[in-house]
């Protein structure tokens, strides 16, 4: 099952990097619930697919279709998938390329996620899953 | 833009897998005991700060509770009618980070001193030993069915 998750997310995140966010809407469960850590853009806690794909659009859009995600590493924690990866993104009025190290931890059951979270950090996400930084780079 | 995804490497197969579950099933047996002990500061430290808990279809004013505190004000609630109330394990399965627990509310009545006495079934989800999310069910097939397991 946790291949089959890790194989899920990395789908996901090809059809959004082709622009096609849908993949990821399919696989949200009625009752997710998704976390934001402060300082990320609106940080809290959203519950529901449609509270999920609001917070996205509006986030997505402040980019205006250039936010793109390279998956750096995916980690398998049990039915959770901790994913590191390098976001870029322009400014839609700036015009100003940004670039950041994004940890995402999605948490899945038969085939839906059913939690997504966007710790503070790579530290907090490391730790969320019981982790360290020395086991993410064992064997990269 | 996918030019890589390198699976870093899988933790949780194997002895740690399955010393993973042990630990997984451990928390909820805890969960048991700190539930009918109301040892809410114990009870507080088994959850993540943003677990939610999604109630059994039909239950009488049955809401979700999104964070660990509205999940404890919601279980005090819920014990606060009996007089005496205890949890029982009748069952438990572990797949992944999932734990299906199957165990008898048995309770008494505050004010009645009516008794009641019925197995509920729940989904814990875990992460790193805490309780991220809790789906109770009435019925068995349907708790089972959600971690893709049957009778």
């Amino acid at each position: 099952m946790s291949q089959e998750n890790v194989e899920l997310v990395r789908e996901a995140f090809e059809a959004f990097n082709h622009g096609d966010p849908s993949f990821f809407l399919s696989l949200y469960d009625a009752d997710i619930v998704m976390r934001i850590a402060p300082p990320n853009i609106d940080g809290g806690t959203y519950h529901g697919a449609e509270a999920v794909e609001r917070y996205y659009t509006q986030f997505f859009a402040a980019f205006g279709g250039s936010y793109r995600v390279e998956i750096e590493q995916v980690i398998n924690v049990g039915d959770s998938v901790l994913t590191i990866q390098k976001a870029t993104a322009k400014g839609r009025e700036s015009g100003a390329t940004v670039q950041k190290v994004v940890p995402w931890i999605v948490t899945m059951r038969g085939g839906k996620i059913i939690r997504i979270d966007h710790p503070a950090s790579l530290e907090e996400a490391l730790e969320m899953v019981g982790l360290s930084e020395q086991d993410v780079h064992a064997d990269s | 833009m996918l030019e890589h995804v390198l699976i870093a490497r899988p933790p949780y197969y194997g002895d740690t897998a399955r010393a993973m579950s042990e630990e997984n099933a451990e928390v909820v047996r805890r969960w048991i005991d700190l539930w009918t002990r109301r040892d809410w500061a114990a009870y507080e430290a088994i959850h993540d700060p943003y677990v939610v808990v999604i109630p059994p279809e039909g239950w009488p004013d049955g809401e979700v509770s999104v964070g660990c505190e509205a999940w404890i004000r919601q279980s005090m609630r819920l014990k606060e009618s009996w007089v005496t109330d205890r949890n029982e394990l009748e069952e438990l399965h572990v797949t992944g980070s999932q734990v299906v627990m199957g165990a008898r509310w048995i309770t008494k009545g505050k004010d009645s001193g009516i008794e009641f006495d019925r197995t509920l079934w729940a989904v814990f989800t875990l992460l790193n030993r805490r309780i991220t999310r809790i789906d109770w069910f009435l019925d068995r097939s349907q708790a089972l069915e959600a971690v893709g397991l049957s009778e």
